[in-house]
């Protein structure tokens, strides 16, 4: 009779063993869906404030060659020198914070300083006044920096997982 | 004497060149007489001027390093033919667009 008990009470021991595990596979399981949650949540939360960075760069990036264009028009020429370096160092930062950018969009950025460069260096080099087509010359290539490459950049990288 | 980098690399770049494994362009309205090659994260310009011609390595902060035939007269003839080479490039990829535009007109 003791033996029966006994073998009931082993049973019973077992079977609140396995309960007891199937509950902590459970919570196990619980506390995963919330970890991959969280490190969903907190990916999504970086994409955004990378998005948003980003974001600041490209206009920043664009109105300072919108503010160039101006510069150009007006003929000031030592205001314009300060800008090319503002809009090199916005270039280089893009290129070096988005190393997932295309091949070929990375081209287009070393395109872009390059033009920068040269205008830096005919500004720099031309003495007396600078003529008006010359300056006008340049605005049509920082209009083709702004309508190729910071448009682009603006549609590939507003859409670009962290 | 031994080769410094930037003569190897205009080496290199004549042989490219003469392959059409690279693609040279015009530098733009500022500067006509100068080609570049543009590549991710750099650049190079040649430049045809009076005294010669000199070829720059640009990256993305400015100048890198440059050759030009005046300092290394033995690289003249390199740095000549990369230039002839890059202009006949580029004057007979315009030939061909022009043709195709002709064609699909």
């Amino acid at each position: 009779m003791f033996g029966d008990v006994g073998n009931a009470a082993s049973l019973a021991g077992v079977i609140v063993s396995l309960l007891g595990l199937g509950f902590a596979i459970l919570q196990l399981r619980k506390l995963r869906g919330e970890a991959r949650a969280a490190r969903e949540a907190a990916e999504a939360a970086r994409a955004a404030i990378r998005r948003d960075l980003t974001n600041t760069e490209l206009v920043r990036l664009d109105s300072t060659i919108q503010n160039l264009k101006e510069v150009h028009r007006s003929g000031n020429r030592e205001r314009a020198l300060d800008q090319y370096t503002i809009i090199v160092r916005g270039l280089r930062e893009i290129a070096l914070s988005h190393p997932s950018l295309s091949s070929d969009q990375q081209t287009q950025i070393s395109r872009a300083t390059l033009t920068d460069f040269n205008m830096e260096h005919a500004v720099e080099a031309l003495t007396g006044n600078i003529p008006q087509d010359l300056w006008q010359d340049m605005n049509s290539e920082l209009t083709e920096i702004q309508s190729g490459l910071v448009q682009g950049l603006e549609a590939q990288l507003s859409g670009e997982p962290s | 004497m031994t080769e410094t980098k930037i003569q190897e690399l205009a080496r290199q770049l004549l042989s490219q060149t003469k392959a059409n494994k690279v693609e040279w362009e015009k530098t733009g309205r500022l500067s006509e007489n100068d080609l570049r090659l543009v590549f991710p994260g750099g650049s190079f310009i040649i430049e045809e001027r009076l005294e010669g011609h000199r070829l720059s390595v640009h990256d993305l902060s400015g100048v890198v390093d440059q050759l030009d035939s005046e300092s290394f007269p033995e690289s003249a003839g390199t740095l000549e033919e990369i230039y002839r080479l890059a202009q006949a490039q580029i004057k007979d990829r315009g030939i061909e667009k022009a043709l195709e535009f002709l064609k699909n007109r």
